[in-house]
């Protein structure tokens, strides 16, 4: 399993939701990080260590992967891990999944 | 008629020509200054710059500030020498105001008469970086005051979310406050804050009121430390949270929502059904989260208070609900939102 430390392998201040936002958007997360290591098998996204996550990267990361990379909802669930000391975090990121 | 000697006829000639010389002279100078003078204006500061407890006199010292800063061969001089009181948010729709202000002018704002203002006020104006951002042309020396209470923190400014200015942000305010715990809240909405800006704020329209139209955002912090009282304020420019929010939601959604709560459509209740409808919205449910976050900030940190100004409305919220909102007397001229924390219950909370 491929692990992306999200502050180190991305950057500890990501913001925004399209590339046009800023430069550590979720877009450029997911196209950039997420979606090419998920290509070659499961990946575990570890969130702890940065200053913060806003509701646009989550969803555009984690959600964009079933709204705009057209992967199945199920299949997310089979590949993906996230990682992290906070639970509401790790909750919020998946409701973003399954309701995408 | 007596014949005039070649002598006077030679003068004669000269002093006309000298004379139509002259007279062309006075006319292109007079044109020359019809182009070229500035037209002097100066503005006075209320003793009170403060939303909070002085709004008319507050906003329409900005209203002013806009139109005189709009007009071409206008040379401003605002008369700082009143100003006795500062509030955080204010402060800041000030320094956006001058660095727009100077967005659009070639030569720097001249800062006078610093040694009639108050002291305390030119301490706050200088810790907030206002003479950096507007590139003063003659910065004045200032002499620290000790144990004065109130301390700003730089500005920030820019076009997009930029995570990495709250980190900075972040770091100038734990200076004053130490560790801020929960940090990542606030984090959450100013960055999300910033994500509004970049995506609704300055659709391609302008405002009659705002002549000068940049697509920025401004933050900064304050720290009362009496009683531990940290604010954070982010302000923009834009067109508003009531102006956006019907292309967001249809009508019928709106109305629906006005019906439900039993409210009128005004600039405040327009706020308030963005706070609650980002949550709950059929259609594009990836989007409209970020006023949550905005909000989250109060409900996740005790002792918080969140106060958002866009156009004529106010929404008031201190971690439970009914939000207070309230119509202002006059636009506001874009989106303020203030986020008011008070460190030592926090503090006290994690003891328990």
């Amino acid at each position: 399993m491929k692990t992306i430390h999200l502050a180190n392998d991305f950057s500890p201040t990501p913001a925004g939701r399209y590339r046009s936002d800023g430069p550590y958007s979720g877009q450029a997360f997911r196209e950039d990080l997420l979606v090419p290591n998920l290509a070659l098998g499961e990946v575990e996204v570890v969130m702890d260590g940065g200053e913060g996550y806003g509701s646009s990267f989550l969803e555009e990361a984690f959600g964009g992967l079933v709204r705009v990379e057209g992967m199945k909802k199920s299949r997310v669930h089979q590949v993906l891990r996230v990682k992290s000391d906070d639970q509401a975090l790790i909750e919020e990121i998946w409701e973003y999944v399954d309701s995408a | 008629m007596k014949r005039l000697s070649e002598k006077h006829k030679r003068w004669h000639t000269r002093h006309t020509l000298l004379s139509h010389t002259r007279t062309l002279r006075r006319r292109n100078h007079r044109h020359a200054l019809a182009r070229d003078v500035p037209i002097k204006q100066e503005l006075t500061l209320p003793q009170n710059l403060s939303f909070e407890e002085n709004y008319v006199e507050t906003n329409n010292f900005f209203t002013a500030l806009r139109r005189a800063a709009g007009r071409p061969r206008v040379s401003l001089k605002i008369d700082f020498t009143t100003l006795r009181n500062i509030g955080p948010a204010a402060a800041l729709v000030l320094a956006s105001e001058l660095h727009c202000w100077q967005l659009n002018r070639l030569r720097g704002i001249r800062v006078v008469d610093i040694e009639d203002w108050h002291p305390g006020i030119a301490i706050l104006l200088h810790q907030m970086g206002l003479f950096d951002l507007v590139n003063v042309v003659n910065p004045p020396a200032f002499r620290p005051i000790p144990n004065f209470p109130l301390h700003f923190i730089r500005f920030r400014s820019d076009k997009i979310a930029d995570g990495s200015a709250a980190t900075r942000l972040r770091t100038d305010l734990e200076h004053l406050t130490g560790k801020i715990p929960s940090w990542s809240h606030l984090y959450r909405g100013l960055t999300e804050a910033m994500t509004n800006v970049r995506q609704h704020a300055y659709p391609n329209v302008q405002e009659d009121d705002a002549p000068i139209n940049t697509d920025l955002w401004w933050m900064f912090g304050a720290f009362e430390e009496e009683d531990r009282i940290l604010t954070c304020v982010f302000f923009d420019r834009g067109v508003g949270i009531p102006a956006t929010l019907p292309n967001k939601f249809t009508r019928e959604h709106l109305a629906s929502f006005f019906q439900r709560f039993g409210l009128t459509q005004s600039d405040a209740s327009m706020i308030e059904a963005a706070m609650v409808l980002g949550r709950t919205q059929t259609g594009a449910r990836h989007q409209g989260r970020g006023l949550a976050d905005i909000k989250r900030v109060v409900s996740q940190m005790p002792n918080g208070k969140l106060r958002i100004l866009s156009g004529r409305g106010q929404y008031s919220y201190s971690g439970k609900d009914p939000a207070d909102t309230k119509t202002l007397p006059s636009s506001i001229g874009g989106t303020l939102i203030q986020w008011e924390i008070t460190l030592a219950g926090e503090q006290e909370s994690l003891e328990r």
